[in-house]
């Protein structure tokens, strides 16, 4: 016991030295710094209702469901991982992680987003072509694009019902005999 | 003996200095145990109030029996702990205060008195039906049988000294002839004696029967509630008992002047704070390194002050 | 009185800290918070090693099948009252285990919770004020973000 009292009170002097390490952390905000990945927040804005990061998600908590002509896109984000893999395949940047970290809750109901669409359904068929914006973003595209206008027509078809209509268009050169 | 002198003796052992006002200072000096680790460990440490707030947690909280476990060793031994830690503070703090109440052989008595903790501890833990208290009873037998030896040997050193067993003659000595612990004999004594007190008190390097992270608590393992609450406040007795006990038998006692009782405050506090520097800054030893310890160098060291008593010097 | 001794509870909290199948991130971040930089001992936090002296139970790892016999017995073998705090996202929820064959799916599956603090692993800051929040010293401060188009 005797050999290392005199390193070890050595060693208590430096840490007297050293005085109070202690952080005010309650009472005294301490942000996280750089790039620090905490709750994921959406720009609702941005987002197009795509439904990219529901397959990118390791965790599989965002649900995307078209219903009565709206889609929902429903994130759980009790089980999030912050690993950032929705916000790095989001083709219009809608989504970003917050340096919010303090996300302690006693019910689940605080950890969700919840987003809410207008859903383009066929004209010919009636089943959900996309979101409204996402009609609107490729019809925007196209607009700017000055080619392929005449494909601004069939924006609001299905693809079986698109398919279809390109069929049965006369061509321009030949003569379709029925 | 009539009825006042009955009642007055009860005040004497459960309000001042007794029960009340040995356990409220010794868990205020807990609090200083914390905060001076917490200084050492370069942290703040937690507010003075906080070992009272323990201790009425642990008070609020339901006390659990272990299926199997004796009923009676279990639930009787906090309370023998606290009898024995009672008893031997208010000898020692009314012969302090009152030097006439001490009557000769009152050290042999406080010195067993003060062995009464440790055996609760072996009562509570064997009867606890868990291997955790079983060991944890078992090496707190050991560590008896070790770190009795230098205390006696350290409180006979001073008896040898003064020529009687009594406290009234102790300080009556040291007022004479200035502090035993100024002399080599007595300086020896107090180093063993401080060592002893160290593992008694269950502070590291010696807390070898309460090992936290190998045993669990060893005997209070499967203690809860109000028991636990009433073997940490016998902890606390202990840890103000043993301190004025030290104090008292080395550097003399104190008369009712503010120069005279700052000075006892402050040798105090020097006794508290080598304790806890030697428990920051040492790692727990093992059983076998302990008892070696103990029975060898410590023992030898103690032999040495008492022969260096008999020879006067 | 009874007022007192909830302002004991509240000043000094004992914690017991169970790994029910943790990858160990969330227990070196439980660690981390026991060091002198955050100072849990100013609040009266301690770490206490059987359930028996403990007040407040840390629970990290989605809860296997494996452990939820040696949980349940943790569970009994602390005394009234007590506090349940799910650390991390596997507790929460499952985490990315959510659906696996050998786990529970989350810990109020298991046991009472009474906080969890989401985070993978959360900061040692993050479970600090989980802790405070579940004394009831400081605000939730986490809400969902709802939008409808109409």
């Amino acid at each position: 016991m005797f050999k290392h009292t005199i390193s070890e009170l050595k060693e208590a002097l430096v840490c007297l030295q050293a005085g109070q390490v202690t952080l005010a952390y309650p009472f005294q905000p301490h942000a996280p710094g750089g790039e620090f990945r905490g709750k994921p927040v959406i720009d609702v804005d941005k987002c197009i209702g795509c439904g990219a990061c529901a397959n990118a998600c390791p965790a599989r908590l965002i649900t995307v469901k078209d219903m009565n002509g709206y889609r929902t896109l429903h994130f759980e984000l009790g089980r999030c991982t912050y690993c950032a893999d929705c916000r790095d395949v989001c083709p219009q940047q809608a989504l970003r992680m917050s340096p919010q970290f303090e996300l302690s809750t006693s019910s689940l109901e605080d950890l969700q987003i919840h987003v809410q669409f207008k859903l383009v359904l066929c004209r010919l068929c009636g089943e959900a072509v996309g979101t409204q914006r996402s009609v609107n973003l490729v019809n925007d595209k196209l607009a700017a694009s000055e080619l392929h206008q005449d494909d601004r027509d069939y924006l609001d078809l299905c693809i079986a019902c698109k398919r279809k209509v390109a069929i049965h268009t006369p061509s321009l050169n030949l003569e379709v005999v029925p | 003996m009539d009825l006042i002198t009955f009642f007055l003796g009860i005040f004497y052992t459960l309000v001042f200095p007794g029960f009340l006002f040995t356990a409220i200072v010794g868990l205020f000096l807990t609090w200083v145990d914390r905060k001076v680790t917490a200084v050492v460990q370069s942290r703040k440490g937690p507010p003075w109030f906080q070992p009272f707030a323990d201790i009425g947690k642990l008070m609020s909280k339901k006390m659990l029996i272990p299926r199997g476990s004796r009923a009676i060793g279990f639930l009787a031994a906090p309370l023998l702990s606290i009898a024995g830690a009672t008893l031997a503070a208010v000898i020692v703090l009314r012969s302090l205060f009152y030097p006439q109440a001490s009557f000769v052989g009152d050290l042999i008595v406080v010195v067993y008195l003060s062995a009464l903790p440790a055996i609760a501890l072996i009562i509570g833990g064997a009867s606890s039906r868990s291997p955790f208290g079983a060991i944890g009873a078992s090496r707190e037998m050991s560590m008896v049988l070790a770190y009795e030896v230098g205390f006696l040997l350290a409180v006979a050193t001073v008896i040898i000294k003064v020529g009687s067993i009594g406290f009234a003659d102790i300080l009556a000595f040291q007022s004479a002839h200035g502090a035993i612990a100024g002399s080599v004999s007595g300086f020896v004594a107090l180093v063993v004696l401080v060592l002893c007190i160290q593992a008694k008190l269950g502070y590291l390097p010696f807390d070898i029967s309460e090992a936290e992270t190998e045993l669990i608590g060893g005997p209070l393992a499967e203690y809860s509630g109000t028991g636990l609450a009433l073997f940490k406040i016998s902890r606390a007795m202990m840890f103000f008992f043993l301190l004025v006990f030290a104090v008292l038998l080395f550097m003399g006692g104190v008369k009712l002047t503010m120069l005279s009782i700052l000075g006892f405050v402050l040798k105090l506090l020097a006794v508290l704070v080598v304790l806890i520097v030697i428990k920051t800054t040492h790692a727990r030893l093992r059983l076998d390194q302990a008892l070696r310890l103990f029975w060898g160098r410590i023992a030898i060291a103690g032999l040495v002050s008492v022969a260096l008593a008999l020879l006067g010097l | 009185m009874s007022r007192l001794l909830d302002w004991c509870f509240k000043k000094s909290i004992w914690v017991y800290h169970v790994n029910a199948g943790s990858c160990n991130g969330c227990d070196i971040e439980i660690l981390d918070v026991l060091t002198p930089y955050y100072d849990v001992e100013r609040f009266g936090i301690k770490l206490v090693h059987t359930p028996r002296h403990a007040d407040a139970l840390l629970v990290t790892g989605p809860v296997t099948r494996q452990v939820r016999e040696r949980l349940l017995r943790v569970y009994e073998a602390t005394p009234d009252p007590k506090l349940v705090i799910a650390v991390g996202s596997c507790p929460t929820n499952g985490g990315i285990w959510y659906n696996s064959y050998s786990t529970l799916g989350g810990l109020s599956n298991v046991l009472p919770v009474n906080i969890f603090i989401p985070g993978c692993p959360p900061r040692p800051e993050a479970i600090l004020y989980g802790v405070a929040q579940a004394l009831g010293l400081v605000p939730k401060q986490v809400e969902p973000q709802i939008v409808m188009e109409g």
